[in-house]
């Protein structure tokens, strides 16, 4: 089913009305190109070419186009190299983006240009991202966005100095001009090679936490950031340390709550998919801490119109569950306790757990026990508190006749003591305990 | 508190249509792009499969074409040192050939020495008596030995009848000769001829040839290079 008048997907995506109000300023204030001509600024040819396509409509540039798009693009480039004056630049540029947002194939005769000279023409626009202007180094990145993604062999040129100048534009006051930032790294990190490149560049990715986090963007930018997070992620070693780094989980989950927008959601769940996907061991505890289950639980009751999201729901859910279930096992458990370090981790709220391995509790001289009752007298962690007293009342409920043994080693006494703890949460755990403990009391 | 709702002219419509499209088409784009991103992805890691399994079946090849020829080249090297050493056994076999056959035509010279040759056939004579322990028994000679030999039979009988205590007659045989051409040497019959025994000078060399084989070897040829144990 091959239907020519659907359009491709465009490889660099990146427009806003704030450049294209700039372009349309620029394009009102017409360049007397004759003029050019007569103080030798530019040859006869040159001049012909050029009022070929100024100001012509847009069949006039395609006719033109394909015969010649070859010539034009060794003309822009050599004008461009040329000619400084602002005013001019900015109406190659906007030449050089007419020619490739009708078709950006053309942009093959540009990469043709460094067969001959390796450092044209993407030095030509990489220079002119220091130019004093609003407008040049906007579209010039715009141009050199789409010629980095069609690429045919490796660039000769580094891209950390192209991602740390988008980085410093991430930074910027204008949401404008951050905005273009945003999609110009939607379209670059599209290339595989180029992700790990945006991962090492630094403070590239912590300014887009940033972003996210603390900048309060529109649903559209949240859309374009966590696009770019669902890109990167589709690196092993990228999906292995992210979460790690930013605590991007429940950051996510926070906005897939409050997303109005599906295609957030869409996103989100997305990245979600590639972290278990692709490290599946560094993200599943916390995504189960962060009790990212219930939420998908949550949403896959829900109707959506896109088959994507369902599927991917879906296979968050079986992977969440299946690794719900095996985390719970009692030696995870044990080590735990042993270790001293408590945390929530999925064994201790879970009903099915306890009820299976609540008699483990009582062996080897009721080990497990004594480092609960000496962790609930000794620990400052009120964490680590209440956990504990959380522990020892399943203890009670799932076997009644731990009670005594309780009440021997002193726990008893401690849980209640800590009913009138400082922290809510602490005596919220022992009430609930002593609660348990109390109840069969008649039996 | 003024109106804000009135019927929107051309232009306006025009204008809230062209924002809607414009809506859609990025709705669409995007959700497009998210498909071609998972696609392209797919086809990444399908062909890193691909690609593997590919290199793997052509390293497999390549080893197996490896190992193929090393076993060639062992073969060929195996036929090589079997021809030289075929060689090598080949001219060792010549040489002691050479070596008996001048030994052969030294054994005519052996009787030119009368009283050494007297000697020898008594005590082949002597050796055959022993083995046959018989009563009776006759001796071969060649017609030019048959002075010598009597003498030789004299002596012989005397030492056998000391040693063993028991008589014996031992005669010539009228009958029967060892050829002209013969290098000298007894046979010795019994018991109606039924009872042969080949002393001739021919026959020892032949047994000395087996027996002295080994010790011939080394003294033309050295020690086998490999041997590790000596008596």
């Amino acid at each position: 089913m091959n239907d020519d008048s659907v359009p491709d997907v465009p490889l660099a995506f990146v427009s806003n009305s704030y450049l294209d109000e700039l372009t349309n300023n620029i394009r009102s204030r017409p360049i007397p190109w004759d003029g050019y001509k007569s103080a030798d600024l530019i040859s006869e040819d040159e001049l012909d070419l050029l009022k070929k396509i100024d100001k012509q409509s847009s069949e006039q540039l395609k006719m033109v186009m394909r015969k010649d798009a070859e010539k034009y693009s060794e003309l822009y480039v050599t004008l461009l190299e040329k000619l400084k004056r602002p005013d001019t630049v900015q109406h190659i540029l906007i030449f050089v983006s007419d020619m490739l947002s009708d078709d950006e194939q053309r942009v093959k005769f540009f990469h043709k240009i460094s067969e001959k000279d390796a450092n044209l023409p993407y030095r030509t626009f990489l220079n002119l991202f220091n130019v004093d202007d609003e407008f040049v180094p906007l579209m010039s990145a715009k141009i050199l966005t789409l010629l980095i993604v069609s690429a045919p062999k490796a660039l000769p040129f580094d891209l950390d100095e192209f991602f740390r100048w988008i980085t410093l534009k991430l930074k910027s006051n204008n949401p404008n001009v951050y905005d273009l930032a945003v999609q110009i790294l939607d379209s670059t990190l599209r290339v595989p090679s180029y992700r790990l490149k945006l991962w090492e560049v630094s403070q590239a990715v912590d300014t887009l936490v940033n972003l996210l986090k603390v900048r309060n963007p529109t649903p559209q930018m949240q859309y374009q950031i966590i696009f770019c997070f669902w890109l990167l992620t589709f690196e092993r070693e990228i999906s292995m340390e992210f979460n790690k780094k930013y605590d991007l989980v429940p950051t996510l989950i926070n906005i897939a709550k409050a997303a109005i927008k599906e295609k957030i959601i869409r996103v989100i769940i997305g990245t979600f998919r590639n972290l278990v996907d692709k490290a599946p061991e560094a993200n599943l505890p916390a995504m189960l801490v962060a009790k990212l289950l219930n939420f998908c639980e949550n949403l896959s009751s829900r109707k959506w119109s896109d088959n994507e999201i369902v599927e991917d729901i879906e296979f968050l859910k079986d992977r969440l569950q299946e690794n719900f279930h095996s985390l719970t096992t009692f030696d995870e458990y044990a080590s735990e306790i042993s270790s001293g370090m408590l945390q929530w981790s999925p064994p201790h709220e879970s009903d099915q757990f306890w009820r299976q391995n609540v008699a483990k509790l009582n062996e080897k001289d009721y080990e497990l026990l004594r480092i609960l009752a000496r962790l609930l007298s000794q620990s400052n962690d009120n964490i680590v508190l209440a956990i504990a007293a959380h522990d020892l009342g399943q203890y009670v409920k799932y076997y009644p006749n731990g009670k005594k043994f309780l009440q021997e080693i002193g726990a008893k006494q401690r849980i209640m003591e800590l009913m009138t703890h400082d922290d809510p949460e602490v005596r919220y755990r022992a009430l609930i305990a002593v609660q348990k403990y109390m109840t069969h009391a008649w039996v | 508190m003024s109106h804000h709702t009135r019927a929107l002219n051309d232009e306006e419509v025009l204008n809230e249509m062209k924002k809607m499209v414009a809506f859609i088409n990025q709705e669409a784009i995007e959700k497009a792009r998210e498909i071609k991103v998972k696609a392209d992805e797919e086809f990444n890691i399908e062909k890193a499969k691909l690609v593997r399994q590919e290199s793997n079946n052509i390293e497999a090849t390549y080893q197996r074409k490896i190992k193929q020829a090393e076993i060639q080249k062992k073969i060929t090297q195996s036929n090589v040192i079997n021809k030289s050493r075929l060689k090598l056994l080949q001219a060792r076999q010549q040489y002691l050939e050479e070596v008996f056959n001048e030994t052969v035509s030294q054994l005519i010279k052996v009787p030119q020495d009368n009283v050494k040759y007297r000697d020898i056939l008594k005590n082949l004579i002597l050796q055959g008596l022993y083995q046959l322990m018989d009563e009776q028994v006759k001796v071969i000679v060649k017609k030019s030995d048959v002075d010598l030999a009597n003498n030789a039979i004299q002596a012989a009988s005397q030492n056998y009848k000391e040693t063993t205590k028991r008589d014996i007659i031992v005669e010539i045989d009228k009958e029967n000769n060892l050829p002209d051409d013969s290098a000298g040497g007894v046979i010795l019959t019994s018991h109606f001829g039924r009872i042969r025994i080949n002393n001739t000078l021919e026959e020892r060399l032949v047994l000395a040839q087996e027996e002295l084989l080994p010790e011939i070897r080394v003294l033309l040829f050295g020690h086998s290079p490999n041997r590790k144990h000596f008596h």
